[in-house]
C-alpha cells in the first residue's frame, strides 16, 4: 500500500513510510462520505483532489467542515474494497462538470458570449466574457468556465458532430 | 441590491434560460402547508442526485424549509430539527446537506451548479446563523432570487439593453446640443454625394455635345472650344464645390465628435466620483480606464466618420441607381440587379473573416498574456534561469498567431479578386450590351460614346460604397459595444444616496462623538458582516479595533467614513444620523492612514498638500517633520519636489507611509482612521511611524485597527471583534484580566511569537 494513504490530522504532514491501514470510509444514504476515526466514530468528510485535472483519481485529501485533513489518499485502488467504492462514488460528485455533447448556437451580446449547448446532463445556456477563452488541456479536453464558475468540458472535439465543430472552430483555436 | 428586479429577471431570462422565479403553484402549495407562513428565501437546486439537470426548489420560511422535487413531491423540514448545515463544493457542483441527527441520513441533500451558489448559499448562511442563534429574516424572496442568479452576468455586463438600435439612438441623443453643427455636416455629406454624380454626366456632355459633333463636322472649332472650355470650367467648379463640402463635412463632424466624446468622458468621470466604493471593488481598474479612454475614442470615430459614411454610402448607392436607370435603363438594370448578390457576397465574406478574426483574437490574447505574465516577473524568470523556457513558450504562441494571420490573408486575398472579377464581368456584360448599340447595329437602340463613358464612370463609383459597408458594419458594431460599456457606468446608481444639500446637516467642525446603534451590515442583504454592533466613542478618544482577520474591523471604519450604508441600525455623529450629514463636509473632516498608502503621481509636496491645497510650504514642512518624513525628504536630491512616480513607487513602503501621515496631519481631520498603518515595515521604520502616529492622534477621535497589539498602547479603549460582533470592550489592563477572553489569547499568542523570534 502506498505510504501516502495515511490518516493525518490538522494538515500535519504524514509520517514518512507510516502505516496506511487506518483509512476506512463509507458513504451514507444521503451521499455523504464518512471516515472512521481511531476512536471508531465516523466523521463526515469532503474530498479535495490535489490535482483535479492532471491526476484526478489520485492524491485525494479528505477534509472535514473546518478544513482539517483527516487523510491523504494517494491511490484509491490501494484502499480496501468498500472504502474504495465509497471514495470513488463520492469522487464523482466532487469532480462533476457539465459535459458538452453538442453546440447549438453561440451568440455575442455586449461583452458576453452566450452558448447554447446540449450536455450529457441536459440542455444548458451559459455565458462567458467575450475575451475569456476556453482552456485546451494537453489530453485534448477543452474546458469552458462560465461567468458563474461552472465548468463545461468537451472531452474530445473530434467526437462532436460536424455542425458543433464548425461552430466551435472560431472559439477553440 | 439597488439593481431593479425587472432587469435582473431579464438577465435570468435571456442569459440563463432558467425560471425567473419560483412557480406560483409550488410556492402556493408550500405556503399552504406552512399554514400561511411566508417563503422568505428560495433557490433552485438544478442538479438531481444522479447529477442531471433538474429543477428542485428549496424554500426557507420562518420555521420550516421545503424541498419541492421535480416529480411534484414536497418535503417539509422543521428548522428546529436542523443541527448542522454542510456544504461540499466540487469542480462545478455543490452539495448542501441539512443534517438533523448525526447518526441518521441528512434531512435534505441538494445538488446544484455554481450558478445557483448565491441563492442556495444564502439559505445555507441563514440556517447556519440560526444555529448560532442569529436570526435573519428576509421578505423579498423573488427579488433576492433574481438578483442572486443574475449577479455574475450583471457584474460582467451591467445593463441589459433591448437592442443595438436603442444604444445607437441614445448615442445620437448626445449630438442634440450640437444640432446645428450636425445638420451642417449632414447637409455637406449629402451635397458632396450628389456632386459626385455630376462629373460623369459633364464628361458625357463634353464627349457627346462637343467632341463628337466637332469630329463629325457638325460644329466648327471655335464653337467646340467655347463649349468645351465652358464645360471644363463647370467641371472645375463642381470639383471645387465638392471638395469644399468635403472640407465642411470633415471639419464639422470630426469636431462635433470630439465635443461629444469630451461630454461623454466628463459625464463618465463625474459619475465615477459619485459611485460607491463597492462599484470599484466589483470592477477592474483597467476596464474602467478603457471605458473613459478607448471606448470614448471609438465613439468619436463613429460620430466623426461612421455616421457620415453611412449617409454617404446610402445616398451614393441610391443616387447611382437612379442615375444609371435614367441614363440607360437597360444597362442600368444589368448593373443594379446583381447588387443584392454583391452585398450577400460581402456579408458572407465578412462572416467568414469574423470567424477567423475570432481565432486570431484568441491566439493574440494567449501571446500577449505570456508577455504580461513574464515581464512583471522577470526577476523570478532570471533568478530561476527560465529565460529559454519563456522564450520558447512565447515563440510557440507567436507562431500560432502567425498561422491564424496567414489563414486570414489566404481568405481575403482570394476573396477580393473574386469580388473584383465579378465586377469586371459586369463591365464586360455592359460592353457586350453596349457595343452593338454604339455601333448602331440594326435592331439595337443607339447609344452615344459619351453616355457609355459616363456609364463606365458610374460603374467605377459603385465599388466604393460596397467596400465601405463592410468596413462600416464592423465600425458600428464596435462603436455600439463601446457606447454600451460607457452607458453601463452612467446607468449605475450610486449606492450611497446623498441628502439634498438644502436639507443636509453641514456638520463643521465635527466633535467626533460616534455612536453605533445596533448596526447590521452585509455586502448583500443576507450575508451579514457586521451583526448588531453598538458602541459609543467620545470625542478625543482613541479606540483600538482588534480581532482576527474577517472579524469586520475594516467594515466598521468603512461605515464610519460612510463608504457604505447600514442595512439596519443607525450610526450617529455628534448626535446626527450619518445619512443626514452633508457627505462632502463630513468627509473633509475625516483622515485615513491605510496599510498600503496611496500616493498620486506628482511631487511629494503635492501629495502632502492633497487634502489642503492652500497650505503653505512652512505648514507642509511642519507636517512632514511631525510625520518623521522631513529628514528622508531632505536627503532626496529633489527634496519636496521629488516626483514620487505612479502610486509612489519611487519611495519605500515606510517612506510612503510617512508621507501619507504628513498628508493626514496637514489635513487636520477631526476623526482619524488608522488601518494597519504600521504593518509590513521594519522595526526602525515602525518606530518612526509610531512616533508620527502618536503626534497625529493627539486631540482627535481616532479609530485604529492593528494586528500588532503593541501599537495600540495609547488607545483609551479596545474593542475586540469576532465574526462581525464586538465580543469584548475595555482598556488593555481590563481585557488582560479576563483569562478566557479573546484579547487575552491574542495578546499571549503575540507575546510568545515575539519571544520566539526575538531570541
Amino acid at each position: 500500500m502506498n505510504p501516502m494513504n495515511t490518516p493525518t490530522q490538522n494538515s500535519t504532514p504524514p509520517p514518512p513510510g507510516g502505516a496506511a491501514t487506518g483509512v476506512r470510509l463509507r458513504r451514507g444514504e444521503d451521499g455523504r462520505l464518512f471516515i472512521r476515526k481511531e476512536n471508531g466514530a465516523w466523521v463526515p468528510v469532503l474530498i479535495r483532489p490535489c490535482f483535479p485535472w492532471t491526476l484526478a483519481d489520485r492524491f485525494l485529501s479528505l477534509r472535514d467542515e473546518e478544513n482539517n485533513e483527516h487523510a491523504l489518499v494517494a491511490d484509491p485502488q490501494e484502499l480496501p474494497g468498500e472504502s474504495r467504492e465509497a471514495l470513488l462514488a463520492a469522487l464523482a460528485d466532487t469532480r462533476f462538470t457539465f459535459e458538452i455533447v453538442a453546440v447549438d448556437k453561440v451568440e455575442t451580446d455586449f461583452e458576453l458570449r452566450v452558448w447554447r449547448v446540449r450536455t450529457a446532463q441536459g440542455e444548458r445556456t451559459f455565458c462567458t466574457k467575450t475575451d475569456d477563452w476556453p482552456d485546451r488541456h494537453d489530453d485534448g479536453r477543452v474546458v469552458f468556465r462560465d461567468l458563474g464558475g461552472d465548468l463545461f468540458v468537451i472531452p474530445d472535439m473530434e467526437k462532436l458532430d460536424a455542425r458543433s465543430r464548425r461552430i466551435l472552430w472560431s472559439y477553440v483555436a | 441590491m439597488s439593481f431593479p428586479t425587472e432587469k435582473n429577471r431579464a438577465i435570468v431570462r435571456r442569459y440563463t434560460e432558467q425560471p425567473e422565479r419560483m412557480p406560483d403553484a409550488v410556492r402556493g402549495r408550500i405556503e399552504a402547508a406552512w399554514d400561511g407562513e411566508p417563503v422568505q428565501l428560495y433557490a433552485l437546486a438544478d442538479l438531481s442526485p444522479r447529477l442531471e439537470i433538474a429543477h428542485t426548489w428549496v424554500a426557507l420560511g420562518p420555521s420550516r424549509v421545503a424541498v419541492a422535487h421535480p416529480d411534484g413531491r414536497i418535503d417539509h423540514i422543521e428548522r428546529d430539527r436542523i443541527r448542522a448545515v454542510e456544504e461540499r463544493s466540487g469542480l462545478s457542483a455543490t452539495q448542501l446537506y441539512l443534517v438533523g441527527d448525526p447518526d441518521q441520513p441528512a434531512l435534505a441533500a441538494l445538488r446544484y451548479s455554481y450558478r445557483q451558489q448565491n441563492a442556495v448559499g444564502a439559505i445555507a448562511f441563514v440556517l447556519k446563523q440560526a444555529l448560532e442563534h442569529n436570526r435573519i429574516d428576509h421578505d423579498a424572496p423573488d427579488d433576492f432570487y433574481a438578483a442572486a442568479v443574475a449577479q455574475p452576468v450583471r457584474d460582467a455586463q451591467g445593463t441589459v439593453v433591448k437592442n443595438r438600435l436603442s444604444v445607437l439612438w441614445r448615442l445620437v441623443s448626445y449630438i442634440r446640443p450640437y444640432k446645428g453643427q450636425f445638420l451642417l455636416g449632414v447637409f455637406a455629406a449629402v451635397a458632396l454625394t450628389v456632386l459626385m454624380l455630376v462629373p460623369p454626366t459633364l464628361t458625357r456632355d463634353i464627349i457627346d455635345g462637343t467632341v463628337t459633333p466637332y469630329t463629325r463636322g457638325e460644329i466648327d472649332l471655335d464653337t467646340a472650344q467655347r463649349q468645351g472650355w465652358v464645360l471644363v470650367g463647370v467641371l472645375v467648379a463642381v470639383f471645387v464645390v465638392r471638395e469644399f463640402f468635403l472640407w465642411i463635412r470633415l471639419r464639422t463632424l470630426s469636431m462635433m465628435g470630439e465635443w461629444v466624446a469630451r461630454d461623454l468622458r466628463r459625464n463618465l468621470y463625474d459619475h465615477l466620483h459619485k459611485l460607491s466604493v463597492s462599484f470599484f471593488s466589483r470592477n477592474q481598474t483597467g476596464s474602467i480606464v478603457s471605458r473613459v479612454s478607448s471606448d470614448t475614442d471609438r465613439i468619436w470615430d463613429f460620430i466623426a466618420f461612421g455616421l457620415a459614411e453611412i449617409l454617404f454610402g446610402t445616398i451614393l448607392i441610391a443616387g447611382l441607381g437612379i442615375r444609371l436607370i435614367t441614363l440607360d435603363w437597360q444597362l442600368g438594370l444589368i448593373l443594379i440587379l446583381p447588387v443584392p448578390l454583391l452585398f450577400l457576397l460581402l456579408y458572407w465574406m465578412g462572416r467568414k473573416l469574423h470567424r477567423v478574426f475570432t481565432r486570431i483574437w484568441q491566439k493574440w490574447s494567449e501571446m500577449t498574456a505570456t508577455v504580461s505574465d513574464t515581464v512583471p516577473g522577470i526577476r523570478v524568470v532570471q533568478a530561476f534561469d527560465q529565460g529559454d523556457r519563456e522564450r520558447e513558450r512565447f515563440s510557440a504562441r507567436n507562431d500560432r498567431v502567425l498561422d491564424e494571420a496567414l489563414l486570414v490573408h489566404r481568405i481575403w486575398t482570394s476573396h477580393w479578386p473574386l469580388m473584383y472579377l465579378g465586377l469586371s464581368l459586369l463591365t464586360v456584360a455592359v460592353w457586350v450590351f453596349a457595343l452593338p448599340r454604339m455601333l448602331e447595329v440594326p435592331g439595337y437602340s443607339p447609344m452615344t460614346a459619351g453616355e457609355f463613358v459616363a456609364f463606365l464612370f458610374y460603374m467605377g463609383m459603385f465599388v466604393m460604397p460596397l467596400e465601405q459597408f463592410g468596413f462600416l458594419t464592423r465600425m458600428i458594431n464596435r462603436s455600439i459595444s463601446s457606447a454600451q460599456r460607457v452607458f453601463e457606468i452612467l446607468d449605475t446608481e450610486p449606492e450611497i444616496r446623498e441628502k439634498d444639500p438644502a436639507e443636509a446637516v453641514a456638520l463643521k467642525p465635527v466633535q467626533g462623538h460616534i455612536v453605533f446603534d445596533n448596526v447590521t451590515f452585509g455586502y448583500d442583504p443576507v450575508r451579514q458582516i457586521i451583526k448588531g454592533v453598538s458602541f459609543d466613542v467620545n470625542p478625543g478618544e482613541m479606540i483600538g479595533l482588534v480581532g482576527p482577520s474577517g472579524a469586520g474591523k475594516t467594515t466598521v471604519v468603512n461605515l464610519i467614513a460612510r463608504f457604505y450604508d447600514t442595512n439596519s441600525g443607525r450610526i450617529r455623529v455628534d448626535g446626527h444620523d450619518i445619512r443626514d450629514l452633508d457627505l462632502g463636509i463630513f468627509r473633509s473632516q475625516i483622515g485615513m492612514v491605510m496599510q498600503d498608502p496611496y500616493l498620486f503621481h506628482g511631487s511629494i509636496l503635492e501629495n502632502i498638500r492633497y487634502g489642503m491645497r492652500e497650505a503653505t510650504e512652512e505648514q507642509a514642512i511642519a507636517a512632514a517633520r511631525a510625520a518623521n518624513a522631513h529628514d528622508f525628504i531632505c536627503k532626496l536630491s529633489h527634496g519636496y519636489d521629488t516626483i514620487v512616480g505612479e502610486r509612489g513607487h519611487n519611495l519605500s513602503g515606510g517612506e510612503r507611509q510617512r508621507v501619507s501621515i504628513a498628508r493626514a496631519i496637514l489635513h487636520n481631520p477631526r476623526i482619524l482612521i488608522l488601518d494597519e498603518a504600521t504593518s509590513s515595515v521594519d522595526t526602525e521604520t515602525e518606530r518612526k511611524i509610531q512616533e508620527a502616529v502618536d503626534r497625529l492622534v493627539a486631540g482627535r477621535t481616532v479609530i485604529a485597527i492593528a494586528h500588532r497589539l503593541s501599537t495600540l498602547s495609547k488607545a483609551t479603549r479596545l474593542f475586540v471583534m469576532k465574526d462581525g460582533r464586538i465580543v469584548e470592550m475595555g482598556t488593555h489592563e481590563e481585557l488582560l484580566r479576563k483569562p478566557d477572553g479573546l484579547y487575552h489569547k491574542l495578546h499571549n499568542a503575540q507575546r510568545e511569537l515575539h519571544e520566539m523570534y526575538a531570541v
